[in-house]
């Protein structure tokens, strides 16, 4: 791992946390919203699979840890992780329109499936239900915002392109 | 190795960044460069922003190309290492950076220390007496146990030096040591690196800005790449247009343009404050009943020392703060019904590091976003006006996250003249400014001025505050002094050297 | 934008003093009895020990609150919900497609006191472990250095993009921004602020590889440690005793499966 990579998956991470516990946009069901998918969506696009799935991990896992939802700790970093990894691997080779519908269905698929099984396991089938919706909902929109962020990050800064893991067309 | 061998030695070193657009090829930053430096000496390097200063630091430390990607071409040597061909060691060079905050990153001041020597695989039972010597040595024992971020910019510098005093390099480069700090901030590096070099230390220091050039006796200056030989400092202070060409230096004029234009004075208030006061919630009182009118088309410096609560004040302006007691009236309508976004169309504000907002994908569209944002039915005039006025048409469509320094700070300034509001405050606008810089400020707020625009500078430069109507002095929350220039400025240089 | 993450309170007392590979051995430990036990009022005496082993620790009362603080929105809901989605045993009351019966009373309880319980393991080892110490062990575990270096910098990243973030939505907001409308607007509305704190914080990471570069990371294969974790007497007592109990809880749930 170059130094290099190191300190822009650290920055991922630390970024993806700072979405998660701090930009939370309230619900009409009395929930939130956070923007931490739209920052794994991010990692995953510009940077690639690593980054992305390691940054998605920590940056969530963390949160939880440090934000008062411990419980949720080890789903959030195994299940974002692998949406960040995915994500990133789906999109490195080419960025056409249906790959990036693939992966934002595909990485949203997972956040949703991962959080419904595990939660049946922690919390019962009860709990896990009234959380499906929800979480489609957040990780659709924040891995559009995500997509939507990195194009706009590419004209507003277009060594971002530079950052990536792999030589892209 | 090769003890007779200069520290430093550069023949024809030539460097440029990558390009990431693959049609183009990119500006060399550095151009067949020549250097050499003793053993024992200091030499500093004075160059304008974007006349390759960091990247020379960052070449002769090694790390770039080898961490930044980029081409070079030449030799490079130092203390007889080829640090072209293999990367060198902490021992052999170390680097302050520009920004001292960047480079620490433990959780306390002694760990940053450790830090270095653990990756140096120092014996662990001998790291801690290291640590602490060279904690003492800087003055920062007492501070061994706290977060980098809680010290002071002066300790920051003086700590991200320990860390690499203690790993004991044969050669110290030295990135705008006082760029960023306070003038208390400035003396307390300045003693650090005085002590240093009396002890004999091989150090090259940077400067944009040509009054700083102290510590060394040989100065060389570097203008877009290209570094002329070095030569004595006193030489080269007496050749005031050379300095100024190479944009080290902000002509005379330029301060007097700005002190001799009239401000157009109205009687009708801009700012209003009644009884301000401020606490930070759980925090101390910041600001303790503070009473101020300020006219229309009134030039004020607000000076004082850290922590005074300058800054505090200001922002009650734009609405970023709101007073726990008393009122702050703008344009003559309380500021307690209108949010930050809203008072947007009277008050300008210009950041400490403004080019931290850009943010847009074209120069255009960035001064667009707030004429836009406030509805102004004429955006595209006033564009166009602003992007006239600070020379940026031929990058009006590029991005503005890659431009220079200079550049950038042309967009910030000109984002303000976009929107054109009747009320300016400028939190200290000359820091971190070269010499043309300064000029392209100055030359700005003149224009304003006449124009009757209501000026707040917020300041440590005494250059500025005698160009002012009026200076008003913030000590510990209170205004202790109010008046004229010419009577309030001689009796704080008095305070401040007692 | 601020973020309070250390989490950690420093202290003297014996888990403070604990070696963080053994706190990290108890709440595994823990973990795993938590999941074990299924009957409600073993969970419930559960949670009273873990909170009296908090105390005796030294950690605050106000701590303690905060951490319910945070639990208790979930607590309630899932006392709430669980009892009505998933009816079983004796049927207390039944309104519309609404049953309230015991047993989903009584797993609906064991659900709620087991997230407790969860929460308080975690917050034993994060109220009393330092930052750095946690990283190094485990880095002592096993973990490569540069990974526990990537944790170290992304909580050393985070009050840094809380600055960033900061400056730039105040910078933004003297510049006209306002956040309103409806969700997807002010999505977009946040765009801005974001770029220009990605660009900063991307600036921020280049610069700190060179800080590492230059301060020899990579230099040489292995490093020192200044302060090395040891085992001491305490360690090894703690260790055998969580063990101990750790074991006659396991057992206990084999003879009464009940628990």
């Amino acid at each position: 791992m170059t130094i290099r990579r190191l300190t822009l998956t650290a920055l991922m991470a630390a970024l993806v946390f700072v979405l998660t516990v701090a930009v939370r946009l309230p619900t009409a069901a009395g929930g939130y919203l956070h923007l931490g998918d739209a920052a794994i969506a991010f990692s995953a696009f510009a940077f690639g699979p690593w980054v992305g799935g390691v940054a998605g991990a920590l940056g969530t896992g963390l949160a939880d840890l440090y934000g008062g939802y411990p419980q949720f700790a080890l789903i959030s970093f195994l299940v974002h992780g692998l949406q960040g990894w995915l994500m990133g691997w789906l999109v490195q080779r080419r960025m056409t329109t249906g790959i990036v519908v693939l992966a934002v269905v595909c990485g949203s698929a997972i956040v949703v499936a991962g959080y419904f099984v595990a939660e049946i396991f922690l919390f019962g089938i009860a709990a896990a239900l009234t959380e499906v919706l929800p979480n489609t909902l957040q990780s659709v929109v924040g891995a559009v915002l995500g997509v939507s962020l990195y194009l706009a990050m590419k004209r507003a800064y277009p060594p971002i392109t530079r950052y990536h893991e792999r030589e892209r067309r | 190795m090769n003890a007779a061998a200069p520290a430093i030695l550069a023949q024809d070193l030539s460097f440029r960044y990558p390009s990431y657009d693959s049609t183009a090829t990119s500006q060399p930053v550095l151009q067949h460069l020549n250097l050499q430096v003793e053993t024992g000496t200091a030499l500093t390097i004075a160059g304008s922003s974007g006349s390759g200063k960091s990247t020379l630091c960052h070449v002769l430390a090694g790390l770039a190309p080898r961490h930044t990607d980029g081409e070079i071409h030449g030799t490079l040597h130092i203390a007889g290492h080829d640090l072209l061909a293999a990367a060198p060691s902490p021992r052999l060079v170390g680097l302050l950076f520009q920004d001292a905050a960047v480079q620490l990153f433990n959780t306390t001041a002694e760990d940053e220390v450790a830090w270095g020597l653990e990756a140096l695989e120092v014996a662990p039972e001998t790291i801690g007496a290291q640590v602490m010597l060279a904690l003492r040595r800087f003055g920062l024992l007492d501070q061994r146990h706290r977060a980098p971020w809680q010290l002071s910019g002066g300790q920051q510098k003086r700590l991200a030096l320990a860390a690499l005093w203690a790993m004991r390099p044969q050669v110290l480069l030295l990135d705008e040591p006082f760029q960023g700090l306070d003038p208390a901030g400035q003396s307390e590096v300045s003693i650090a690196l005085e002590l240093l070099r009396q002890e004999g230390a091989t150090l090259l220091f940077t400067t944009p800005d040509f009054g700083e050039v102290t510590h060394s006796q040989a100065v060389a200056l570097l203008e877009s790449g290209i570094l002329a030989s070095p030569c004595p400092v006193v030489d080269l202070a007496a050749h005031g247009k050379r300095l100024e060409a190479a944009g080290l230096i902000c002509p005379a004029e330029a301060w007097n343009q700005l002190r001799d234009t009239r401000s157009v004075i109205t009687s009708v208030p801009a700012l209003e404050t009644r009884n301000l006061r401020f606490r930070y919630p759980n925090g101390p009182a910041v600001l303790h009943g503070i009473n101020l009118t300020i006219p229309r088309g009134e030039c004020v410096a607000l000076v004082g020392t850290n922590g005074a609560g300058k800054t505090t004040l200001v922002r009650h302006f734009n609405g970023l703060l709101r007073p726990t007691m008393g009122s702050v009236r703008v344009m003559e309508q309380d500021n307690a019904s209108r949010s930050t976004g809203q008072l947007a169309r009277e008050v300008g504000f210009l950041f400490q590091r403004p080019e931290q907002q850009l943010f847009a994908a074209t120069v255009r569209e960035e001064l667009t976003y707030g004429p836009r944002r406030l509805r102004f039915t004429d955006v595209d005039a006033r564009v166009e006006r602003a992007l006239t006025h600070f020379g940026l048409q031929d990058v009006a469509t590029s991005p503005p996250a890659i431009l220079g320094y200079g550049r950038q700070r042309a967009v910030t300034l000109a984002t303000l003249a976009a929107l054109d509001p009747p009320i300016l405050i400028l939190d200290e606008p000359t820091a971190g400014l070269d010499g043309r810089g300064r000029q392209q400020l100055l030359a700005w707020l003149a224009e304003r001025r006449a124009a009757g625009t209501t000026l707040i500078l917020v300041t440590h430069e005494m250059a500025l505050a005698r160009s002012a109507d009026r200076v008003i002095v913030l000590h510990e929350g209170r205004v202790t002094a109010d008046g004229v220039p010419a009577e309030i400025l001689p009796h704080l240089a008095w305070e401040a050297a007692a | 934008m601020s973020f309070s993450l250390d989490l950690y309170v420093p202290g003297r007392s014996w888990l403070h003093r604990c070696d963080p590979r053994v706190k990290l051995w108890m709440m595994l430990l823990g973990l795993v009895l938590a999941f074990r036990w299924t009957h409600p009022l073993t969970q419930a005496i559960f949670v009273a020990s873990l909170l009296l082993t908090l105390r005796l620790a030294g950690v605050s009362w106000r701590t303690l609150g905060w951490l319910w603080q945070q639990m208790r929105l979930l607590v309630v809901l899932m006392l709430l919900l669980q009892p009505l989605f998933s009816p079983s045993g004796r049927i207390l009351a039944q309104v519309g497609p609404l049953t309230l019966s015991l047993g989903g009373i009584s797993s609906a309880m064991l659900l709620a006191l087991r997230v407790l319980a969860m929460a308080f393991l975690t917050g034993g080892l994060l109220f009393t472990t330092d930052q750095r110490a946690l990283v190094r062990a485990f880095v002592r575990l096993g973990l490569p250095y540069t990974w526990g270096l990537t944790l170290s910098l992304t909580l050393r990243f985070l009050p840094a993009i809380g600055n960033l973030a900061t400056t730039v939505r105040e910078a933004q907001a003297s510049r006209g921004w306002v956040a309103e409308g409806n969700l997807l607007r002010r999505a977009r509305e946040y765009q801005p602020v974001l770029i220009a704190i990605i660009i900063g914080a991307l600036q921020l990471s280049d610069q700190l590889t060179l800080a590492l570069a230059a301060r020899g990371l990579g230099y040489t294969q292995k490093r020192t440690s200044w302060r090395e974790l040891r085992f001491r007497h305490l360690d090894w007592w703690v260790l055998a005793l969580s063990t101990l109990v750790f074991a006659a809880g396991w057992g206990a749930s084999l003879v009464f499966p009940a628990l």
